[in-house]
């Protein structure tokens, strides 16, 4: 029961796709402030460097109060997408930092907010009346969770034992 | 035994036999089987990779990509539900909980009564479904090992006095180690991959992984072969291999033979392919115990609550209530919410007993495709399955109250707790598709059988109302939901059937 991730479907049809490619142009003139160190850009395959930010500003909301970045695995986990999937996932990290924020009345992109502030975006995402909202909504969650309790320094605090077979030595 | 492995080839590969199989599960593993035991020269195809024991390392992020299509993740068109299918050698059989029931007489009767059924009937199947357990190595699932979850599950079912009983499995040599989802390490399923592919393997028959079929060729009366991609470990199609048979057998599951016969355009002159398809759908309520549960561990699924399940005609308990356990990773999805709440839920996991409700259904959906070839499920809960729903959640929490739940949570948006008996009424207005996470393990019925060309896609032998030597033998023959675990009758039906693509094959040489 990995979830619902994005892989081989169209999530971002309909309103959220259109306003996410709408607001592309705006993406390029408000991608600053995003830096990332040169070493830890040059190793994102599918994510910009604001894709990366912003991935992992959903994570540490969706994981909080654990203090865990999911970008590296995200963009892996985006590696193993066909083209058309991978532009989709990207079109729904840009509508969540530009313009899911604006549906709550902020005028501030989603990593611009306070914690408090992006947990009610997020929030209003999970409960949207659009099914394409909400399936991505629990995209990007399954993926921050995904990659947080496969994880075998995740286990313990969950008391789960975690596989019988020594897989490391396999 | 040999298999070959499609990604270590590439180039346009031909062969020349008596049928193709299409797939490898339940249904394409045992009609391997029987042809190759009838000596036909067989080659059976599958999409998916070929799995060893030292493949099973029980972690969810390896293991669900290997196992299941698209990786576990592909949803029905609302996205309301999640569309769990195998992608194996083996397929589905490979990480199923290896439940065993018979098909109820109630649901063949209804067949042969209402859809024109032939020759399938409760004493037709019986030696059937007698053969194939002895050969699985059916068994009652001992009590002794029964876990906690499932001793949860049976402790309320007594105390409400309501129906219930054990399950019966197909494992031998079982150490409990509670990963059956994600393959078995110690090969103690008794399942296509282990007992039938390969017997018909060292019998003859050759058996391709990686090898995804596009299209049945055929001249629109007569089938000529199939047509497959060989696909890289990366799924990239890599060679092609062509087929020529005059029978080809196609046991995809009900999700992916009705794919391969919308894109093999076969003749439908009544539009009843890829129609029918049902899911016994199913969600999953939490309780919160004092005592430590660790679900995880053991057999996942060994009780069952048979109370909602009257397999009548027109009867409105059509609810089959066992256990779900996952684990973190699909435990952490399921949940509801994210932050701290959900966080607080996760850090209780150990405390936590799942049970599962899903519906004998009777709406129906339809398998098309999308742009890129891969399958379109349109399917929507109606109204009265969704009572059906409704009813199996509402009892769900009910036995875990009564088994000594402190709370029970329903995985909607918002999250709904409950505490007492008082409160169970409000299960009905959060559970909507949507709102709470669905799931099926069981599709099927997308190219029904029956004797009514005008209702069915496959004659009541298995062969195709138009197109003469093409076969359906797994879980799309089902004109109705089952009712129950399918995996046991379409094993049986694939050998029943069997019979007849061997007749065929003998009167085509």
């Amino acid at each position: 029961m990995v979830g619902m991730l994005w892989s081989r479907r169209r999530l971002m049809i309909g309103a959220a796709l259109t306003g996410a490619a709408a607001l592309g142009g705006v993406w390029g003139l408000r991608s600053s402030g995003y830096s990332l160190p040169a070493e830890l850009a040059g190793e994102l395959r599918v994510l910009s460097p604001a894709q990366f930010v912003v991935v992992n500003a959903v994570g540490r909301r969706i994981l909080a109060p654990v203090d865990h970045d999911v970008g590296r695995f995200v963009d892996g986990y985006l590696t193993g997408m066909n083209r058309a999937d991978q532009r989709d996932v990207l079109l729904l990290i840009g509508f969540v930092e530009q313009l899911a924020p604006l549906l709550e009345g902020y005028a501030r992109r989603f990593t611009a907010l306070k914690a408090a502030e992006q947990d009610e975006v997020l929030a209003a995402l999970e409960s949207n009346p659009s099914a394409q909202l909400r399936a991505g909504f629990q995209a990007l969650k399954s993926l921050a969770l995904m990659d947080y309790y496969r994880r075998p320094e995740s286990w313990a605090a969950l008391g789960y034992d975690g596989p019988v077979v020594d897989f490391l030595n396999r | 035994m040999s298999f070959e492995r499609g990604r270590h080839h590439t180039g346009r590969i031909r062969h020349d036999v008596d049928a193709v199989v299409i797939g490898t599960g339940a249904g394409g593993g045992m009609a391997c089987l029987e042809l190759a035991r009838a000596g036909a020269r067989v080659l059976a195809l599958e999409e998916g990779p070929l799995l060893t024991q030292e493949d099973m390392v029980q972690r969810e992020d390896v293991m669900f990509p290997l196992l299941y299509q698209e990786r576990g993740e592909r949803m029905t068109a609302d996205y309301a539900i999640r569309v769990m299918g195998g992608r194996c050698i083996g397929g589905s059989t490979v990480h199923n909980t290896n439940l065993c029931k018979r098909a109820p007489d109630a649901i063949l009767e209804a067949w042969e009564r209402q859809h024109a059924v032939s020759g399938l009937r409760a004493s037709d199947l019986a030696p059937i479904y007698d053969s194939v357990e002895r050969e699985l190595s059916v068994s009652a699932i001992p009590p002794e090992l029964r876990n906690e979850n499932n001793r949860i599950l049976e402790r309320g079912v007594a105390r409400l006095g309501l129906r219930g009983g054990g399950l019966r499995h197909n494992r031998v040599g079982c150490t409990g180690s509670g990963f059956c989802e994600l393959g078995c390490p110690f090969n103690a399923k008794q399942n296509s991959a282990k007992v039938l592919l390969p017997e018909a393997s060292g019998l003859g028959a050759q058996i391709w992984s990686d090898a995804h079929v596009t299209r049945i060729v055929h001249d629109r009366s007569r089938v000529q072969g199939v047509e497959a991609q060989l696909l890289g470990a990366d799924g990239a199609p890599r060679g092609e291999l062509v087929v020529r048979a005059p029978l080809v057998v196609l046991a995809g599951s009900a999700i992916g033979s009705a794919a391969v016969g919308v894109n093999s355009n076969l003749p439908d002159p009544y539009g009843r392919l890829g129609h029918g398809l049902r899911l016994h759908p199913g969600t999953v309520i939490v309780g919160l115990f004092e005592q430590r549960v660790e679900g995880w561990k053991g057999i996942p699924q060994s009780y069952e609550c048979t109370e909602f399940l009257d397999f009548r005609e027109g009867s409105q308990r059509r609810v089959w209530i066992t256990t779900a356990f996952a684990h973190p990773v699909g435990a952490s999805v399921m949940l509801p919410g994210f932050g701290g709440d959900h966080r607080a839920w996760m850090l209780q996991y150990p405390y936590v007993a799942a049970l599962t409700a899903m519906v004998h259904d009777e709406g129906e959906g339809r398998v098309s495709l999308r742009s890129d070839g891969r399958p379109h499920i349109h399917y929507e809960l109606g109204e009265r399955d969704r009572q059906q729903l409704v009813l199996g959640a509402t009892a769900c929490a009910r036995i875990l109250l009564a088994a000594g739940a402190r709370r029970v949570l329903v995985p909607s948006v918002p999250a709904l707790v409950i505490e007492r008996e008082s409160e169970l009424d409000r299960i009905g207005a959060v559970l909507r598709p949507g709102s709470a996470p669905l799931s099926s393990v069981h599709p099927m019925g997308s190219m029904a059988l029956g004797d009514d060309p005008r209702r069915a896609v496959v004659q009541s032998s298995g062969e195709h109302h138009q197109l003469q030597g093409l076969f359906v033998l797994d879980g799309s023959l089902f004109p109705t939901s089952l009712g129950v675990p399918p995996q046991l009758t379409i094993y049986t039906l694939a050998r029943h059937l069997a019979r007849h693509v061997i007749e065929r094959l003998r009167r085509t040489a």
